[in-house]
């Protein structure tokens, strides 16, 4: 059994060029077992390729992914460490879905009976003898989650599992990877949708063009991009961002000009004031003192979508005191949503 | 499933089949990173390191198995091994269309055209003719459809995305493709030899109606009968290590097919001199020699031909090898 807080998947100072193209940038990560770990990332951020290494299928420029300290390729019992879905559906397509699984059970000399068992699992007893080739994509992902659960692995690497699965093969490989976690796995599971992962994951590993971005538990994640931000209404937004521009300067003294200090104040769309880099509470003070109206003051917290596009899109808002407009209240660059848009997100998510 | 409760209970101890309806924790989504409220049970980051109440799940559940994976260690046998691997290769070899058909075709090809030469031979025989050669000539058509054969057993693997799955059951690529080449000559060879020997007592049939008798225990006979089949497993092989080299199929059987055949008839074309120098190393040259009784001139005897053809098949196989470990997959 595995030891508790043991890094199973160690992936260090890996990198992977195609080319001039590079997929994976020094990336240095683990994935603990007991926790559904998500790998976030836009499209072509270098997930599928970072799974690829780590299953040793593709050779990495420098750096190492090991499993349990082992490269995948001297694995002894491959299937029986770990299970893989990959992207693209990795199946003889003239081949049946039961001699597909018992060919990869003969590999590792699994018994006849794991078929079964594995196709009766994801539910695709009654097609066992249909070429895969005719399969839908759900079906075939079926397969794919079948042949990864064949050896009843420790390890699950699952590249976007949910892809093209009905929403009732959604909330079963969500429950299956949750009892799977429970049980002491380690699940590494990759997607680009914020919104099944944040239902899904405990802890996350995010990155962006071959970079880490974030290596963090789901809540420290949304944390660290939404701690200070404020929504302020206001019938005098020009005055107050004034005011909050003129006590953010120390702060900018700093000199770095996304540093832990700043103080950025954004327009919504419906006018109100998107303040980050200050608490609630100072915001009222310095209205008060100001003597300007506060009309609502609401401390916000984004969605797991919403932190996940402020960390991966370049810095491109405007910094107080940096890059002022000429009645002092900056034009919002892009993004961030009025609340009203962070409530619904979360009440759709919760009706799922 | 996130709460203890659900998990804990043991008519879901693992998985849930798709439409088995599984009760869904209502507090799912949308709470996620409450600040001032981690880990309150019911919310799926019951398991983040800081430690709810929920964490832990190592030394709660582990009662709790999958039924089918009950015990400690339910498959001791499970090792991944050249054994295995040969196993694994042959299921993947018989249950493929490609395999079935392409073997139909080579065998209705060789002993079919075979037996035709030899009732054409055989009507106007002169003393020189190799009798028992003719009667395999079959070979010149069908080893071009045991090239199909032989590179599709690789290249389908990647046309199709399998060898991916392939290759996470048994990470040492060398053991993969060895196993496989070991079970596209052995297939091969069965079909060889039955071709060959189908086709030669069809042939000797044909033959003694005209009076002409052929005999496996004439001298050399056996040897170029044994030796038709040794050319379609050599074949393959090369084709298979074609296949490996290229990872594409047209690829693989073009270039296949060019060197056993294209390359052939463009000797014929080469002023005399070079044409007996350079002929008798060419693979289709000196490989069948092996199905030759009579001495032919300017060529390799039947054995050193073969064992030329047989390097042949060796580089490209090694070629194959060597892609295998190197590039990507």
């Amino acid at each position: 059994m595995l030891s508790e807080g043991a890094a199973v998947i160690e992936v260090h100072d890996l990198s992977k060029r195609y080319g001039d193209k590079v997929a994976v940038d020094h990336l240095t990560f683990a994935v603990e077992p007991g926790h559904i770990t998500g790998f976030l990332g836009p499209n072509g951020a270098g997930k599928s390729t970072t799974m690829r290494l780590i299953l040793g299928l593709d050779r990495p420029q420098s750096g190492t992914a090991t499993i349990d300290g082992v490269p995948y390729a001297d694995l002894r019992e491959p299937l029986r460490k770990v299970g893989a879905l990959l992207e693209a559906r990795a199946v003889h397509t003239g081949r049946s879905a039961y001699n597909h699984l018992w060919c990869l059970a003969q590999s590792q000399g699994l018994p006849r009976k794991r078929v079964d068992e594995a196709l009766a699992l994801v539910g695709l007893t009654e097609v066992a003898r249909k070429r895969a080739g005719g399969f839908s994509l759900g079906m075939g992902q079926r397969l794919g989650i079948a042949a990864a659960l064949l050896g009843d692995p420790q390890v699950l690497i699952l590249d976007e599992p949910v892809n093209g699965l009905d929403p009732e093969g959604v909330l079963w490989i969500r429950n299956l990877m949750k009892s799977l976690a429970a049980a002491g796995k380690t699940i590494f599971v990759s997607s680009h949708l914020m919104s099944e992962m944040a239902q899904t994951a405990d802890h996350l590993v995010v990155i962006g063009r071959g970079q880490l971005i974030a290596d963090e538990s789901v809540d420290a994640f949304i944390a660290r991009s939404s701690e200070r931000s404020v929504l302020v209404r206001t019938p005098q937004p020009a005055q107050l961002a004034k005011e909050l521009e003129r006590a953010a300067v120390p702060a900018q003294s700093d000199g770095s000009g996304e540093g832990e200090g700043a103080v950025t104040v954004a327009t919504a769309d419906d006018g109100a004031l998107i303040v980050r880099g200050m608490e609630a509470a100072e915001i009222g003070e310095k209205a008060a003192a100001a003597r300007v109206v506060l009309h609502e003051l609401t401390p916000q917290r984004a969605s797991l979508e919403e932190a996940f596009m402020e960390l991966t899109r370049g810095s491109v808002e405007y910094h107080v005191g940096t890059d002022q407009h000429a009645d002092g209240v900056p034009v919002q660059a892009q993004g961030t949503p009025p609340a009203a848009a962070t409530d619904q997100t979360s009440e759709s998510e919760v009706a799922e | 499933m996130s709460t203890p409760s659900q998990i804990g209970q043991p008519q879901h101890p693992g998985y849930a089949a798709p439409g088995q309806q599984v009760p869904q924790n209502p507090n799912f989504g949308g709470q996620y990173g409450v600040p001032g409220q981690p880990g309150q049970p019911g919310q799926p980051n019951q398991y983040a390191p800081q430690g709810g109440p929920g964490f832990a799940p190592n030394q709660q559940y582990q009662q709790y198995q999958q039924p089918a994976f009950a015990g400690p260690d339910p498959f001791p046998q499970a090792k991944a091994t050249f054994g295995t691997a040969l196993r694994s290769e042959w299921t993947k070899i018989r249950t493929v269309r490609s395999t079935f058909w392409t073997l139909l075709i080579t065998a209705v090809i060789t002993i079919g055209l075979g037996s035709l030469i030899a009732a054409g031979s055989s009507s106007h025989p002169s003393p020189d003719d190799d009798l028992t050669a003719n009667s395999m000539s079959g070979l010149f058509f069908g080893q071009l459809v045991i090239v199909v054969f032989g590179a599709m057993a690789i290249t389908a693997e990647y046309s199709t995305g399998m060898i991916r799955t392939s290759l996470t059951s048994q990470p040492r690529r060398g053991t993969l493709l060895w196993a496989k080449a070991v079970i596209v000559a052995a297939v091969a060879l069965v079909i060889g030899l039955i071709c060959s020997f189908a086709s030669f007592f069809i042939a000797s049939a044909i033959y003694s109606g005209h009076h002409i008798q052929v005999s496996l225990s004439d001298p050399g006979v056996l040897r170029a009968v044994i030796g038709g089949g040794l050319y379609m497993a050599v074949t393959a092989l090369l084709a298979f290590g074609l296949g490996a080299l290229l990872r594409h199929t047209a690829g693989a059987i073009t270039t296949g097919v060019g060197l056993l055949f294209i390359l052939f008839i463009l000797v014929q074309f080469l002023p005399g001199n070079w044409k007996h120098d350079i002929g008798k190393w060419i693979p289709f040259n000196a490989g069948l020699q092996i199905i030759t009784t009579k001495p032919q001139t300017d060529m390799l005897s039947p054995w050193a031909g073969f064992g030329v053809f047989a390097a042949y098949a060796a580089i490209a196989l090694i070629g194959g090898a060597i892609v295998m470990r190197s590039r990507d997959a």
